[in-house]
Order: C-alpha cells, then structure tokens, then sequence
C-alpha cells in the first residue's frame, strides 16, 4: 500500500516538474531582442505590459536601447543585468528564481501538491473501496475478473434511468 | 438636486441600521413584527438608493458642475450615453452604483421568499443589511458622490476618452453585478450556519443566484479582455493587471462552489468545505474591491486617491473574523457522515476539480500580493507580471482541462474499470488522432500540442456524451435523434447546460493557445505605397488622414490588405491626442476572421519624412474566446432556466429541513 501511494506521489511530482518545464517553453525560443525586452516591463503606467509589448513611446527607447546594447556585443544576460543594477529588481517582469523570490516560484506549486496529497489520504478514508482494490484498469482484452455485483449493476442501471444531474 | 441626492444616502443610512438591528433582533427572538419590519426598512433603501442614483443621473444629464463627482468626469461635448454612464466611471458613482445593486438584489431575495425560508431569511436580510450598511457609511462619509465644489467651473473635465466606448459603458456593471451577486448565496451561507438549518436548502435556495453572479463576473472579464484588446493597443486581451486578477479569483472559486455543491446535493459530503468556498468568493469580491479602491497594489485600473483602502482592509477582516467564527462554531453540525463508495468516482474528480481551481486561485492570488510581501519581507520592491502568471497558471491549466475532459466520463459513486474503458476509447482516440495530425501538420512545440490535444479530448467527451445520452433515450423512446437531443437536454438542463458551458470553455482554450503560441509580429517603417508582409497577408501604406476638433487631434492611416493578388479590405489605423487629458491614444484597427485577426498598430508617423512605423500582429483563433464567452453564456441559460425536477428538489429539501429541526 505504501509503495503505491509513493509511486502516486512520485507520478505527480515528475508530473508537475515536467509541466513547468513544458510552459517554461510556453514563451518560446526568443533570440536576441526579444529574449530582453520579453523580461522587462514597462513603467509607463498603460498596463502590466513587458517591453515586448507595450507600444508607448518608453516601451519604444527601451527597445531602442537594448538593440544598441546588444549590438555592441552584450549578452542577454548583461544587458538584463545592466538594467537590473540600475533600475532595481522591479523592472524585471517576473522576479527572478533565486533567493527569496524562489518561494515565490514554488508555492503555488508546493500548495496544490500539498493540497493533492491530503486529498488523496481523504478520499481513501472517505472511500469504503480502498484505493489498491479499486479495478481501475484491465488486462487488455480482458474481462472483470469477478463478476459485477449484482446489487451495484441495479444501482448503475437506476442511476443511467434517471440521473440526478 | 445635490443636497435632496445627499440627504437620500442619510436616510438610506438609517433605514440600513435599522433593517440589519431590527433583522438580527428578530432572528434572535423570533419576532415576527421585527423580522417584518427590517425587510420593509430593506426593501425602503432599495427605494431610496434608486432615488439617490435618480439624482446623480439628473445631475450629470443636466451638466451641474458645481457637483465635485460631475466636474470631474462629465463634461458638456460628451454624448448622452456616456454622461449616463459616467456615473459609474469614478470611485464614489460606482460605489453607490455597487450599493444600489446589493440593494435590489436583497429586496429581490425578500420577494423571493416571502413564503419560503421564513427561518433562514431573517439572517438572510441581517447579512445583506450589514453589508449595506458598510457601503452606505462609505458613501456618507468618504466618498458622497454629491459633495459639491465652492464654485461652479464652466465645464467638466470628461470622461477618459479611452472609457468612452459602449464596451466599458457596460464593462463595469456586468462586474459588480457579478461582484455583489456572490453577496446573495453567501448570506444564505451564513444564514444557515446562524440558524443551524446546514442541510442542502441554502444551496438549491441560492443555486441560480451563483450561477448568475458567475455568469455576469465572466462577462465582466470577457469585456475587459476584449475591450483591452480592440482599445489598448497591444495587441493582447490579458495583461494579468492586479484587477484583472481580482475579478478572476472570485469567478475561479465560484466555479469551484458550482461543482462541489453537487457533491453536497447528491452525498451530504462537503458541507464545511462548501462554506468554505462561498465565504472564500465573498471575501475575495470584497478584496477585489479593496485592490481596486485602496491603491495598495498599483494598477492601471485602480481608483486613484479613493482613500477608503484602510476601511475597506477591516471590512474585509470583520467579514473573514465574522465568517470564520460561525464556521468553526457549527462545525460539529456540518460533519457529514457520508462516505464515497469508490475512489474512482465523479465526486473524487470533482474535488480534484476543486483543487485545481483554487489552487489556480492561490496562484493569481499569490502573483497579486507577492510584491506586497516581498517589500514588507525583504524591503525591496520586485514586479510579478505576465511571464509569472503564464509559468505557473499554464501546467495547472493543463491539469484542469484533462479533469474537465476525465469528469464526465467518470460515473457517480463508483466507475467500473469497463465502463471507464469504454467511455474513453473513443474521445482519447479522438485526441490522439488529433495529436497525430498536428505532428504530421509540423507542430513541433510540446506545449501547444499538449493543449491542443487535451482540447480534441474534452472536446470528444463531451460530444459523447451528447451522443450518448441522446441515443440512449432514442432507443427507450424510439423517438426520431434530433427530437431525443432536444429533449435530452431539456429533461436535464443542468447537466447539459454544464457540458455546454465546458464547450465553451474549450473554445476558450484553444483561442489561447493558438493566439499565445502562434502569434506572430512585424513591425516596419514604410512611405506611402510601400508594403509589408504579416503572416500570409501584404499590407500597403495608401494614404493618411489627419482632422482636429475641440477635444482631439485624429491621424488616420489608410491600409490596404492583400493576400496574394487578392483585396481583403481596408484597414484604419491611427493615433489620436485628447487635448482636455494631454494624452495620446493609439487606435488599432483589425482584420478579423474565424481563423486568425490581422491586428495592425500605427507606431510613429515622421510628418517631415513621411515615414509611418506599424505594428502588424497575426493573432491566431482569438475570435474563439469571444465565441467561447457567447457559448458559456448559452450554456449557462440553458443550466439556469427554471427546471421542475429541480423545483421538486428544492421542496423536497425544505422538508426534510423542517422535519430534522421538528
């Protein structure tokens, strides 16, 4: 039983590891400009836009100046780092996943498995069925190992006649 | 006017105290002469408030600028239209705007019931009037939209040009009608904890009021998206602003409320757990507020120099200490003795469900407050923007709309592993195909691959389970398909209202993702008759247009859209200067179809020069959300229409009610 609940444990977490990878690639292979102005947002008050995306004449000399940032020959990081140093952490569009912000990063995440794997101790103390018995696959091709119980199968029958919602 | 308009929000003051003391007195000693009276001192503030918005509304149609509220956002050149709706386009307007909806809702609840919770309604009516109440004093002594100024100046200042569109006209009423009507199942919530009548009668009484207040908070939301979309300029429908966020919360945990209130219907399971969601809803329409108004966390949206933040930050702790209070007092009495017969079953997969949805709710809500605490934490302050919100609310997505595909497929009380297999043979090969066929296609991103797919499988569940079911009736009634499916439908609204509103959802879905994932952007300098290319369209730079009246300086650029050889249309866009704002306006125009928008920016034009800058987008399946939000909407009335079997619940639980505390 223990060893299960671990695998499911273990299912999830690789789950929810590789998803944030999955949408980490959300935003794409930026090169370049957009690799910059994607993770800085612009103060001009229009909205929460990055610099990618705001259109005011700001967002405009921004983009300008980390062209000419990075046809000097500085990297992405540099330049990012440059703007950080000057203008402070808040002109980054994101905080960055080091330090305390990390929790701010993993939270989310640390709450909903928290929250999966005390509904899962519920849901089996709630379930008269336990969970390692519960016939949730087949062997392909097969059929129910034991023969449905009667009184279920009535019960599913009611339930497809008139179902409640 | 002014003062007659001040002296009503005093005496709304005073039949509000009166309707919460003469309420909760009642409740306390059953009398029925005080029960009586607080909901006719209800039902006088709802009077009252109309008069009071009665008198603003003159006041704006009759250009009185010697009201402080009118001077500044009327002005004589607005139309009609926006100096009605100009009532609500500032802090204390829309403040008694919120008020006077709290207060047709409750006399509406009081008319309601009449005959019915005659135990419940005396809270019910307490509840209401407390929360009133706080808006009244707020309206009194913080924010009059009648104070007038020492002099009259010769005209006002207007509207933001950018609110004067009939989007926003209606933008921030269909919010606060769905910001206050989660005030109505919450107060029966509390009634029923008050009372002790804790059985399923406060949630079948309230059922269409939540799903009304979810409703019209989604169309809120998909008002602002679409109007930040065709206005704003950016290209994009959501910026996750802090009041975008706190306008979703609420609408992620009353999502949540809608699925486990069935749990608790079918299973008297979930009793604590569903108060929990409703004080929850309530507490963050009241925080969505306190964003807005308090200035704590800047926004582009926010009320600026409202200066109620701090009252509304102890509203919203009376309301949490209040709510958890009675919670934790009734909690022997909302321990449910039922138990699930399978973990297998649909009730496990609605409260995972469940999770998803708050724990999507914790995450925004986190985002919002994050820089708040950072500063407090670490005394710097940091920004939590888009890639944030896309990085953490995009895998648990994910993970609820597999469940949303998973639920329906799943049985109540316990799924057999054949029924289950036989259920998902046929949308999960849908959905592989579908995977297949993107692959083949050149889809290559893991991403949306992944999303597509999950769309294709919820999308098949859900015509299975049309099919299904219309089928199954087909042969127990032997009536012709389409006659089966009609009244299918109609026999069960609320289910298939619900798979209706998941179709939309799904619709939603994919205009995200295809408009996140794929869209694409070029941004060009061009001189009359010159081209660029977006996507599979070429866009010619023809002509520019420029006009000046008493309120703006318009410049207009004529673009023509071609693809190939072929003349799609004409598209306009432009930049406007609103000389009474000093403020520039970009103006987008779009080309739009089912497949993808043609949205096209006018950046920079150099007089001297000649050389115009654009900014063309090539928005994929954008047109989906908007088509998305008007399915919800079908769905929603399709669950929401008055339903006999429902009506027989709902009596059948007064009953047992009765007989349980008799």
């Amino acid at each position: 039983m223990l060893s299960r609940c671990r695998r499911a444990t273990l299912a999830m977490v690789l789950g929810m590891t590789l998803v944030p990878g999955v949408a980490g690639a959300a935003t794409g292979p930026a090169s370049g400009l957009d690799s910059v102005t994607e993770k800085i947002i612009c103060e001009c008050g229009c909205s929460n836009l990055t610099i990618k995306n705001c259109t005011c004449g700001k967002a405009d000399r921004v983009r300008a100046d980390v062209a000419v940032r990075l046809s000097r020959g500085q990297t992405p990081d540099q330049v990012l780092k440059a703007y950080v140093d000057e203008y402070g952490e808040q002109i980054l569009a994101a905080p960055t996943a080091k330090g305390f912000n990390l929790v701010g990063w993993v939270l989310p995440f640390a709450a909903v498995l928290a929250g999966a794997g005390l509904l899962i101790v519920v849901l089996r103390r709630w379930s008269r069925v336990p969970f390692s018995d519960a016939p949730l696959l087949l062997p392909l091709g097969g059929q129910p190992s034991t023969p449905p119980d009667p009184a279920f199968l009535q019960r599913v029958r009611e339930e497809m006649e008139n179902p409640e919602v | 006017m002014a003062q007659f308009g001040s002296f009503s929000l005093i005496v709304a003051l005073a039949a509000g105290a009166w309707a919460l003391v003469a309420s909760a007195l009642g409740a306390l000693t059953r009398s029925r002469s005080l029960i009586e009276s607080g909901e006719r001192s209800s039902l006088a503030v709802t009077s009252i408030l109309a008069i009071a918005s009665c008198c603003l509304s003159y006041l704006f149609l009759h250009d009185r600028f010697d009201v402080e509220y009118v001077a500044s956002y009327s002005s004589r050149a607005m139309p009609t239209l926006y100096k009605i709706t100009a009532f609500w386009g500032g802090h204390a307007g829309s403040l008694l705007l919120w008020v006077l909806v709290l207060s047709a809702f409750s006399a509406l609840v009081i008319l309601q019931n009449r005959h019915h919770n005659r135990t419940l309604m005396p809270f019910v009516v307490a509840t209401l009037s407390g929360i009133t109440l706080f808006f009244l004093v707020l309206l009194n002594y913080t924010s009059n939209p009648f104070a007038q100024l020492a002099f009259a100046p010769p005209d006002g200042k207007g509207l933001n040009p950018q609110l004067q569109t009939p989007l926003m006209a209606i933008h921030p009423p269909c919010l606060y009608l769905g910001y206050v009507g989660v005030s109505v199942p919450y107060a029966f919530g509390m009634a029923a904890l008050l009372s002790g009548r804790v059985g399923d009668v406060w949630i079948r009484t309230t059922r269409r009021w939540t799903l009304f207040a979810w409703l019209f908070l989604g169309i809120g939301l998909l008002l602002g998206g679409y109007w930040a979309y065709i206005e704003l300029g950016w290209g994009g429908y959501w910026a996750w602003d802090p009041v975008e966020n706190a306008a979703l919360m609420p609408w992620l945990t009353a999502t949540a409320f809608l699925h486990s209130v069935m749990i608790q219907e079918k299973k008297r399971m979930l009793k604590i757990w569903n108060m929990v969601l409703i004080i929850l809803t309530f507490c963050l329409s009241i925080f969505g507020t306190f964003v807005t108004r308090s200035g704590v966390i800047s926004s582009v949206h926010a009320f600026a120099k409202s200066g109620v933040g701090p009252v509304l930050a102890v509203f919203l702790g009376s309301v949490i200490a209040f709510s958890v209070t009675i919670l934790t007092w009734r909690l022997p009495m909302l321990r449910s003795d039922g138990r699930l017969d399978s973990f297998v079953s649909r009730e496990s997969s609605f409260l995972f469900n469940n999770l998803l949805l708050v724990g999507i709710c914790f995450a925004v809500f986190w985002g919002t407050i994050f820089p708040v605490v950072s500063e407090a934490i670490r005394n710097v302050k940091i920004t939590v923007g888009p890639p944030f919100f896309n990085a953490v609310n995009f895998p648990l997505s994910l993970a609820l709309l597999a469940l949303t595909g998973i639920c329906p497929l799943i049985a109540w009380r316990r799924a057999s592993a054949h029924r289950l297999m036989r259920a998902f043979l046929y949308p999960a090969s849908g959905a592989m195909a579908m995977f297949l066929l993107l692959l083949v296609f050149g889809m290559r991103d893991l991403s949306p691959l992944i999303a597509f797919t999950l769309c294709a499988f919820v999308f098949g569940t859900l015509v299975y389970e049309f099919y299904r079911g219309s089928r199954a009736r087909q042969r127990s009634t032997g009536e012709p398909f389409a006659s089966a499916f009609v009244n299918l439908v109609n026999k069960n609204r609320r289910r298939y209202g619900g798979y209706t509103v998941h179709l939309g959802v799904i619709l939603i879905f994919t205009g995200i993702v295809g408009s996140s994932f794929f869209r694409q952007e070029v941004t060009a300098s061009l001189r009359r008759g010159e081209s660029m290319i977006a996507g599979r369209y070429t866009v010619r730079f023809d002509d520019t247009h420029s006009a000046s009246n008493a309120h703006a300086d318009e410049f207009t650029t004529v673009m023509t859209v071609l693809q190939g050889d072929r003349r799609l249309g004409t598209l306009r866009p432009g930049r406007n200067f609103y000389k009474a704002f000093n403020q520039p306006s970009t103006e987008v125009d779009i080309y739009s179809t089912l497949r993808e928008d043609l949205y096209l920016i006018l950046i920079d034009f150099d007089p001297q020069t000649g050389l115009a800058t654009f900014k063309a987008y090539v928005n994929p399946l954008v047109n989906w959300i908007w088509i998305g939000w008007v399915v919800i909407f079908i769905g929603t009335h399709i669950a929401v229409f008055p339903d006999r079997r429902e009506r027989a619940l709902l009596a059948r639980a007064r009953l047992v009610e009765e007989r349980g505390v008799a």
